[in-house]
């Protein structure tokens, strides 16, 4: 009997055991502790306070303000947060509850500078679609065009060794990127290492790693390693781009810099230079922020902002049988 | 540091080793068993760096562990993997899965003051390293969570003759069963982390070598992981019931409580597990 005393004890005592030994769980819906919570970590891990010149102090004052002032539903005090968040104009910058979704929406706030019925209807005669690519002779076959939609969209070697093969006899190629929205970094690697004959240094990242919100360590650099054994292309590429050139997009145009051979084509691109990494509130809502920098070869911070096109080029509205940047990147290869 | 740390474990061990050696020379073979287990038990985890939430969950386990003792020494070999689908307060449908994987050596002596034949009591160290994978895909950049937490720890354990000595006769309903004279045990180990080690990520938790598939698997997993030593905490105790057969196997049952904090050197991670285990002994010939 004693035994089974002793062994209910050790059990009663284990069974809550780690409630004396960790902090108390921190779930909770109080929205000043939501609130504070988020400022927080954004301040500790957010990357570009300097660049955009935001006082998140001011920020916080002005927002906790706004939550004293008037009565929070689940749907105000989201709203409450992500126009914080918006504070920082970064579309890697989303809070996500059940019910909502909060984008910052940088294309929206430039004037668009693509349509893709106009490249279909006027340019593509013929196309293919391998892949996640677009792509179809231009020019009487002078020039191979690539459209590109997302750097979510996957492909392999093979689709890629038959695009630049299939364009190998060509004067220059055009790489349209405008409207992609980012994705994965990889397929930025897995495109650019065909355009490169030797490993070649297109700029460098660096992560926040302290409270300061100027403590960064140091820059790492980011190299693009030929594609070995695979199909090239070393002649001129256009890289078309818009404000709807987002993230991997803004890296990848940002990468072209270091390349000479290939030319950015249209606007500046949205931005979106940091990598966002994602995380949790007490109530349970995602979050993500950007937590790093890009920087050029000089290592200039600007790509957060927009990348600029190196030849600058507008869509005409009022014209929708001619895509003036897909032109103007023509022209260019033609000269 | 690092250097310093090996060093300490490495005499530590060494130490026992060659204690162990003399022992072997002057003593009989210890009988030895082939340990092969399973069960199941609640898991519960909370990473800092990403989330103020605990994540819980059903948790299952399997356990295979090659002992041997005898009254004076006790050594083990141990591994176990745990992996449970967790979910915080908030979103109980979302996956968080949890898979942990422990090595570790158990080392005991007996302590013959606090001995005698119905109570053995022995210390000696445990030396545990824990690898834990995490993946929740709502953390975008963040899904995947990999930290290696190794601990030295001191460890004692009580052990409670309760051997059926006569044999017996019961009777359920209208059926009498005879009892055999059996060898039992029942014994309780606990474990202090004395030298807490762990390997978790970085301020940012994750960095741009780390979502770069290209880099290999290497920098995607320890990308700006880092390395603390003298940090945190960690409790585990081990309640066995074990029941010896006539031909020298053995089962047991058993109740494992295992906790930690990694502090590392940003936000800590929080792990507690509470277990039910059945295992089978095969004696080594």
């Amino acid at each position: 009997m004693t035994q089974r005393i002793i062994l209910f004890l050790i059990l009663f005592l284990f069974a809550s055991c780690e409630k004396l030994l960790f902090e108390p769980d921190k779930a909770t819906t109080d929205t000043l502790a939501n609130f504070e919570y988020l400022w927080n970590e954004i301040d500790k891990k957010y990357s570009y306070f300097e660049l955009k010149k935001i006082n998140w102090d001011e920020v916080r004052t002005r927002y906790r303000a706004r939550l004293a002032s008037s009565p929070t539903t689940n749907e105000t005090f989201f709203k409450l947060l992500g126009d914080m968040m918006n504070e920082l104009r970064d579309d890697h910058t989303n809070l996500i509850s059940p019910f909502n979704v909060q984008i910052y929406n940088v294309a929206l706030k430039h004037k668009p500078n693509f349509n893709w019925r106009t490249v279909q209807e006027h340019y593509l005669k013929e196309p293919y679609f391998t892949a996640s690519f677009a792509h179809d002779f231009l020019a009487n076959k002078q020039i191979g065009y690539i459209r590109y939609g997302s750097f979510m969209g996957g492909f392999d070697n093979t689709s890629l060794d038959f695009i630049i093969n299939r364009y190998s006899g060509t004067r220059g190629l055009i790489l349209d990127l405008r409207e992609n929205g980012g994705g994965s970094l990889d397929y930025v690697i897995q495109i650019l290492s065909r355009f490169v004959s030797t490993k070649t240094l297109v700029c460098y990242n660096r992560t926040r790693n302290g409270k300061g919100r100027n403590d960064f360590g140091a820059y790492e650099p980011f190299y693009i390693t030929p594609s070995s054994s695979r199909a090239k292309y070393l002649k001129p590429v256009m890289v078309l781009v818009d404000r709807g050139s987002y993230s991997a997009t803004t890296f990848f145009a940002l990468a072209t810099k270091a390349l000479p051979m290939m030319v950015l084509v249209g606007d500046t691109t949205g931005g979106g230079g940091g990598m966002p990494n994602g995380g949790e509130l007490p109530n349970g809502w995602i979050y993500r922020f950007s937590i790093s920098q890009v920087s050029d070869l000089d290592k200039n911070i600007y790509a957060e902002n927009g990348v600029p096109a190196d030849i600058p080029a507008e869509f005409d509205w009022t014209n929708l049988q001619k895509d003036e940047i897909i032109e103007r990147a023509i022209q260019e290869i033609l000269k | 540091m690092k250097s310093t740390l090996f060093v300490f474990g490495f005499m530590l061990l060494f130490g026992l080793s060659t204690q162990a050696q003399n022992d072997s020379i002057s003593k009989p073979k210890r009988p030895a068993y082939w340990q092969i287990g399973g069960g199941a038990g609640l898991a519960r985890v909370r990473d800092l760096a990403v989330s103020p939430l605990f994540y819980e969950g059903m948790a299952s386990q399997t356990n295979f562990d090659f002992i041997r003792k005898d009254q004076a020494v006790e050594r083990s070999f141990y591994f176990s993997n745990t992996i449970g689908n967790l979910v915080n307060k908030y979103n109980k449908t979302g996956l968080s899965l949890f898979l942990g994987v422990d090595l570790g050596y158990l080392r005991l002596y007996q302590i013959k003051k606090l001995s005698n034949p119905n109570w053995n009591t022995k210390i000696g160290g445990n030396l545990i390293t824990t690898t834990n994978v995490r993946l929740n895909p709502v953390f975008g950049n963040n899904a995947l969570g990999f930290e290696n937490i190794t601990n030295l720890m001191f460890s004692a354990k009580v052990t409670r003759d309760v051997s059926r000595k006569k044999a017996k006769e019961i009777q359920i309903l209208f059926f009498k069963k005879k009892l055999e004279v059996q060898k039992r045990e029942l014994s309780y180990l606990l474990d202090l982390g004395l030298l807490n080690m762990n390997f978790r990520p970085g301020y940012a938790y994750r960095y741009l070598p780390s979502v770069e598939k290209n880099n290999g698997l290497a920098a995607n997993l320890f990308a700006n992981h880092q390395f603390s030593i003298f940090n945190g905490y960690r409790l585990k105790a081990r309640l066995d019931y074990t029941r010896y057969l006539p031909n020298g196997n053995a089962t047991q049952f058993s109740y494992v409580f295992d906790a930690y904090q990694a502090t590392g050197r940003y936000e800590p991670l929080q792990y507690a597990l509470h277990s039910f285990r059945f295992s089978i002994l095969f004696k080594h010939k």
